[in-house]
Parts: structure tokens; sequence; C-alpha cells
């Protein structure tokens, strides 16, 4: 209920900015057209109507998985969306993989050697990864290994080589938010008495750190994976534009420069659903982890 | 360096294929071979020449069709059209079809197919750009045989010959369209061009293959893939990988890269745009002084900005009229960069140092002028530099569109114009009395007067000397502080390209069909 109570805030939201965002028409229209031709424009993409009627029928539409024509590639929408989806989702599931692979043991051993010279080279990494903007760290990456040392293509799509420096981009930026997180988790974890406890039993300390603590601490290191979920799916706009990459974002960056606006509303009610999918797997994860959690109303 | 075809249609009314036409027309020897890829900022895939909408389709229109005109690297040739027929009231055009000529799909083309084209587009709702210029001046095409189709004019249509607008107009095929249907000729549509369609990803890529028995000789080259890649520094990077063939959209320190890489090319779109700066007299009332206007002249450093920001592909110009353009006037003076000059004409103009003006700064280019949000901010300093406090007007396409149509532009605005082939479009554009673009600043009855002589003069010699005469004039009136004169530059490997070289006056016909590789 409060999932769909949230489509439909988001649909008002997207139909809202996307109407006082500009009028496509200008855009379509040329420079000598009268306003008549403007408005014959206009009708012909229904725009002419009140706006609670244009919503009604956006609404009604979607609801059946109809998104309208893209004004710009005279496409469905639903389509286009549809036909982009794969590229990033593997987009994004390598650039969590990645980032995951990262952090964890990273912030887990910046943790147990705290103040050491790796936690301080952990906290540099995470602090650039953190501050350098997506688009800048992408372009450094093509400057890098596809120009100097000519090892990976600039741009394109494909599971091979094309999918790695798209995958570092992301990953590197989603990696230093969770490697930030999972230190503090950790070092939270590894002060407590049940810790201190195992340790007094004699319990190895690999097995304190891994299960002991780790499990303890998985909760906001769960949060913020979630969250970074999202960060992915907004980092995927500037990264698949910079890298060419054919996903939802770039065609939605695209369609918002150019007032597409079956096309803006069909990617971010598409990227919303995603979010929201997320944030559901999340939410049942927490109540494995830790059984105090419960969505039942007793 | 007005254009071939309009040279050639001045003395004789009667226009006989000519040694240009031929030119064209000869066939190429050899079997299309190789792939050439273009990595371009902006892709337009809509391909109902019908419902044309603006330039940019032109992108794709080059390759899958033929106009009666088409546009080259010299200039409009006679195309579809051998030859036409103009009659002593300029009311008829009788035009000789090309005969022997097929679409992809080996349909003969006829003057059947001129007729639906031109009629179609006409239509109320057919979403065509252009539709109003046609109506104004076409009445109905007349099938008088299948090889010879007539316009039956309202009013005498010059203009049909010298702007890209109405004389490239890409026939599309009657019985094809009329079998598939609007939305069947946008997903597989075919024409007469030198390439067909060969495969498409909506927003991201466009292939095509050339079409071994176009009438003008099978293209060089097999295949042409046009990719869209947004970011300029990853255009640049896939042309030193040689990802990309050919590479659009590059200004400033990467245009300046590619220029000392001995490995690529650069070659323009001659004459591709050009823009000046105009006066809301509503915001700044004085403006309606012409010192006031020409100090702004001489506030701005054209020179600077053509070479430092945009790194050679503009030039300064002396009229919005660029020497391609239909009307083109030699020999007007350039306002002189010369700031101390600007700020004693203020001052004799009684404009106060620190008098606020508003600017437009336009956040994305128009092919018209390529890095405008960089161009115009250096105009804005130029401004401040003698004596006008700006405040800069932010806006992006959409916005720009929304303020001009509104009739609300700023205090001082600039005015872009892509593919400026025609001086009486210019005039329409930015000149006459009801300009949609101009909050009706520029109220001058003499331009309306010439507006309205040369529309309807047929002969194309007279009507240049009526444009020609307009250029003079506004010479001295300055309604229109002249900008920038600009060419579309593309960067092309020298690896892989022996020749080619884009059309005269558009950024959007790339005349892919005449590259050659090594």
């Amino acid at each position: 209920m409060q999932a769909l109570l949230t489509m439909l805030l988001l649909s008002v939201i997207v139909f809202g900015l996307s109407r006082l965002s500009g009028d496509p028409v200008n855009l379509m229209a040329p420079m000598e057209a009268s306003a008549e031709d403007i408005e014959r424009i206009r009708a012909s993409l229904g725009l002419d109507k009140p706006l609670i009627v244009q919503y009604w029928y956006f609404v009604t539409n979607a609801l059946q998985g109809d998104f309208g024509r893209s004004i710009k590639w005279d496409r469905s929408a639903a389509e286009m969306l549809i036909e982009r989806f794969p590229a990033t989702l593997w987009l994004s599931l390598a650039s969590m993989l990645l980032g995951l692979a990262l952090a964890l043991p990273v912030g887990i051993y910046s943790a147990v050697k705290r103040d050491t010279w790796f936690d301080s080279a952990g906290k540099i990494v995470a602090l650039l990864g953190q501050s350098m903007p997506t688009f800048w760290f992408g372009i450094l990456l093509i400057l890098f290994f596809s120009l100097w040392f000519g090892l990976l293509p600039t741009s394109g799509y494909g599971l091979d080589e094309h999918i790695i420096l798209p995958t570092v981009t992301l990953g590197l930026f989603v990696a230093a938010a969770i490697m930030r997180v999972t230190r503090s988790a950790m070092l939270d974890a590894l002060e407590a008495d049940y810790v201190r406890t195992a340790r007094a039993k004699g319990v190895p300390e690999w097995r304190v750190i891994m299960v002991h603590a780790l499990k303890n601490g998985a909760i906001p290191i769960l949060t913020i994976t979630a969250l970074q979920a999202a960060t992915i799916l907004r980092g995927a706009v500037v990264t698949e534009t910079v890298f060419a990459w054919p996903g939802v974002g770039k065609i939605a960056i695209d369609a918002v420069y150019g007032r597409d606006f079956p096309l803006v509303q069909a990617s971010v009610l598409f990227m919303g659903v995603i979010f929201l999918v997320v944030n559901f797997v999340v939410d049942m994860l927490y109540v494995l982890l830790d059984p105090r959690i419960s969505y039942i109303k007793r | 360096m007005t254009d071939a075809l309009s040279r050639r249609t001045r003395l004789p009314m009667l226009i006989a294929a000519s040694a240009l036409a031929l030119c064209f027309g000869l066939p190429a020897q050899a079997e299309p071979k190789g792939e050439v890829t273009m990595a371009l900022p902006q892709l337009s895939q809509l391909f109902d020449p019908t419902a044309m909408v603006g330039a940019t389709p032109h992108m794709d229109f080059d390759f899958l069709f033929d106009g009666l005109i088409n546009l080259g690297k010299d200039g409009k040739y006679p195309a579809l059209a051998e030859s036409w027929v103009i009659s002593p009231d300029g009311k008829q055009i009788d035009f000789k079809l090309r005969k022997g000529v097929k679409f992809h799909n080996g349909d003969p083309f006829t003057a059947e197919d001129v007729k639906f084209t031109f009629e179609r587009l006409m239509q109320p709702d057919s979403g065509h750009a252009y539709r109003a210029g046609f109506v104004e001046s076409l009445e109905r095409v007349d099938v008088v045989d299948p090889h010879t189709a007539r316009f039956v004019l309202k009013q005498p249509f010059p203009a049909f010959f010298t702007t890209a607008r109405y004389a490239l107009t890409p026939i599309a095929p009657k019985a094809y369209y009329e079998k598939v249907g609007k939305q069947g000729f946008q997903d597989k549509p075919i024409g007469t061009g030198p390439f067909t369609l060969a495969g498409i990803k909506s927003g991201e890529w466009t292939k095509y293959e050339a079409s071994p028995n176009y009438w003008g000789g099978a293209p060089t080259i097999k295949t042409v893939t046009q990719i869209l890649v947004k970011e300029p520094f990853t255009r640049y990077a896939m042309l030193e990988r040689g990802e990309a063939d050919i590479v659009a959209g590059l200004t400033g320190p990467l245009l300046e890269k590619s220029r000392g890489n001995a490995d690529v090319g650069i070659v323009t779109s001659r004459y591709s745009g050009t823009s000046g700066i105009m006066f809301n007299k509503d915001l700044f009332p004085q403006a309606a002084d012409k010192r006031v206007r020409l100090a702004v002249g001489h506030a701005i450093n054209r020179k600077a900005i053509a070479e430092k920001i945009q790194g050679g592909v503009c030039e300064p110009a002396t009229s919005m009229f660029t020497p391609g353009t239909f009307g083109y006037l030699d020999g007007l003076p350039q306002i002189a960069y010369d700031p101390a000059k600007a700020k004693a004409l203020l001052k004799e103009a009684g404009v106060k140092p620190g008098t606020k003006v508003t600017f437009t700064l336009h956040t994305q280019s128009f092919a018209a002028v390529p890095n405008a949000p960089q161009v115009l901010e250096a105009v804005a300093g130029n401004l401040e530099a003698v004596g006008f406090t700006v405040e800069r007007v932010s806006v992006d396409n959409s916005a720009w569109l929304a303020m001009m149509r509104g009739n609300k532009p700023t205090a001082i605005f600039y005015t872009p114009i892509s593919i400026p082939d025609d001086g009486g479009e210019v005039i329409n554009s930015y000149f006459v009395s009801w300009s949609g673009w101009t909050a009706r600043s520029v109220q001058v009855p003499e331009y309306d007067r010439i507006f309205k002589t040369q529309i309807r003069t047929a002969n194309l010699d007279e009507r240049e000397k009526i444009l020609q005469g307009f250029a003079k004039l506004e010479s001295e009136n300055v309604e229109n502080v002249p900008l920038l004169w600009c060419h579309t530059p593309f960067a092309m490997t020298k690896k892989r390209i022996k020749e080619w070289q884009p059309a005269l006056g558009s950024g959007y016909h790339t005349s892919m069909s005449k590259l050659r590789l090594k």
C-alpha cells in the first residue's frame, strides 16, 4: 500500500515537474512557426488539454503499460526503456559487486587495524571516491586507460571489456560510501561486550570479526548498500552519458534536455519502481539479519 | 560564394542539366566497401520527410532521400529534377524529372511521388516544420506526365530554389508510403537516396548501407554508422583510438588538440551558421539610438572570440548574410573592435557607465554558433568592459525558444541562424516589423518593403540585387550588430579517410556518399 502511494506521489511529482520545466513544442517547432502551427503541434501531442486531463490520461495509460511515444524518437517510451533496462541492470550489478568487493574487506580491515597506515589510506580512498564528480572520474579513466595506455575501449556496450571503465567509475563511488560505514559499524561492534566475551572464551579472532562483529554491524552496512543502489541509478545517468552506455540513464538525460515528456515520465517512474523494489528487498533482509525486526503486527 | 545553383539559375529561366549536375551524376566505378563510424553530439531518427520537424532530420534525410534539388560541397545542384522552366509570370514551374531513378524497393520514381510529397506536407495535420511557407506560395502540384511535375503557384516562389528548407525537400515514395502508412514508413523508410537504412537502435545509433543502384553512382563506402555520444571528450577519445572515423561537435581545447594531431584532419561545413546581436528596445530604449548599437559593435572583440574560443571555426561577420547566403554583398565594412570608441559613443548618446542591461546566456549550442555559452559569456564580458552592468539570463534551448517566441528577449540578445542560405529568410527572421523574434524592435518600413518585393521577384538576378540593397542599408542602420560566421567543424581520421567534404552552408548535410577511404 505504501509502495502504491509512493508511486502515485512520484507520478504527480514527475508529471508536474516535467510540465514546469518547459514546453517541448518550442523545441519541435521551427523558428518561423506561426502561433497556429505551434497550437497544432501542441494539440497533436495532447498538450492543449487541461493539466488534470493530461494527468488522468498519463496515469490510466501508464497503468496499462502505455507511456506514450517518445516525441524525439517516435517510438514507444515503454519499449525503449525495456530495451535499455538490461544495460543499466548489468552496469548497476557490476558496480555494486565491485563496490562491495572493495568496500567490505577494506572497511573491515580498517576497523580492525584502526589508526594504522592502512586505516589512513582507506580513509583517503573513501574521501576521494566520495568527492570526485562521477563524470570527471570517468573522463580521467578514459584518458588513462583508453588514450594513454590503450588498454580499454572508450565507450560502447558489451559485457566484455566495454563494461570495465563504467563499472570502475560507478563502483568506486559506491565503494567509498560503503567503506566508510563498514568501518564505523565494525568499530562499534568490535568494542561491544559480546565481542569481548567471545574473545575471552577463546573464539578465534577471524571468527570474532567475521561472525560475531560483522553480523551485528551488518544492519547499517545493508542500509548504506541499499542507499547506494539509488546512488548507482543516479550515477548511471552521468556514467552512461560519458561512456555512451545505452542504458536508461542515458536516454533519460537526453529526454530531459529534449523535453521529451513521455520518455522523462516513463524513465523516472521506471527508476522509482526499481528503487522501491530494492528497498523492499532490503527490508526483508533486515528481518533475516535481525530477528528483533518484524513487519507483522502482533 | 553564393551556391552553384543560384548562380546558374539567374540568367536563363530554362535550366538544363548542367556540367555540375553531370559531375554529381557520374557513376562511381568501384563497388562500395569499407565502414565509416561517426560519433555525433546529436542524432535524428525521424524519417518521414512529409512530417519534417526542422533542419536536424537532414542528418538522416541526406542518406535516404533526394530532393528535386540536393546540397553538396559546392552548394545546391539539380537532383531528381534535371531541369525546370519557370513561366514568365513566375506562377508556374515545370520540373523535368530524372528518368530511370528507382526507390530502394525497386518502385520507379515519377511525378506522382513529387505531387504526393508536396501535397501531403501541406496538409494541416502533416506536422511539417516549413508547411506555412509552402502553403503561402504553392497552390498544388500537377502531374503533366510521369516525368514532368508542375508547381501551380499562388505567387512567385523564388525562395524555393535558394532556401534549403524548400529546395531540399526529400521526395517520399507515394505507393510505398500509402501502403505502409505513416508509422510503417517511420519504421522502414525508403527513398531514392545513396544509402538504405540497415539498422537502428532508437536514441543510440543508426546504420546506413550503400545503395548499389543509386542514380548518382553508388557511394564508395559500404556502411556508415552514426552513434550518439554526448560527451565531447569521449568523442575525441573515440577518434584518437580509431573507434570513430568522424567526430562532430568538437570546440575549444579539444578542437585545438585535434588540430595538433597529425593523424586528424579538420573539415568544415562552410558558412553553416551566422549570428548577430540585437536589442529589445522596450527594455533598453537607448538602443533606438544608432550610436548605442554601434558602440556595442565596437565593444565586441569578434576576432579574439573566433580565434580563442571558437578555435578558428568562426570568423568575424560583416553582416547577417554570409558569403554563402543568396543576396550576400561583398565588401561591407566590419565594425572594428575599439572599446575606447565604444565608450565615447555611449557617452555621446547619454548612456551612463553602470547602465544595467539584461543579456541572454544560452547554455546549449546551436549549429549556428558552436560553443555558444562561452561565446556569449565573452560578449557579456566585452559589454561590461565598456561600462554596462550586465545581468546574465541563462536559458537552455527550450527556455530560449520560449523566451524568443514569447517576444520577451533580454535587453541585448543574440540572433543565431543555422543554414543561412537565403537572404529573404534572414530578413524574415530578424528584420521585418512583424518578426516574432525581436520583440518588434525593428520597425524600418523600408525593410518590410524590401522583404515583400523580393519574395515576389521571380527573376533571381533582380532578387539578388534587392537583397544586396538590404544588406547595404542594414550595414548603415546597424539594427543588428553582426557577430560571427561559423563553419561546422568535423574532425576525421586521416589514417583511413582519403577525401571528404561536407556540404556548403549546412552542418546537417554530410554528403557521405562522396567520402573516399584510403
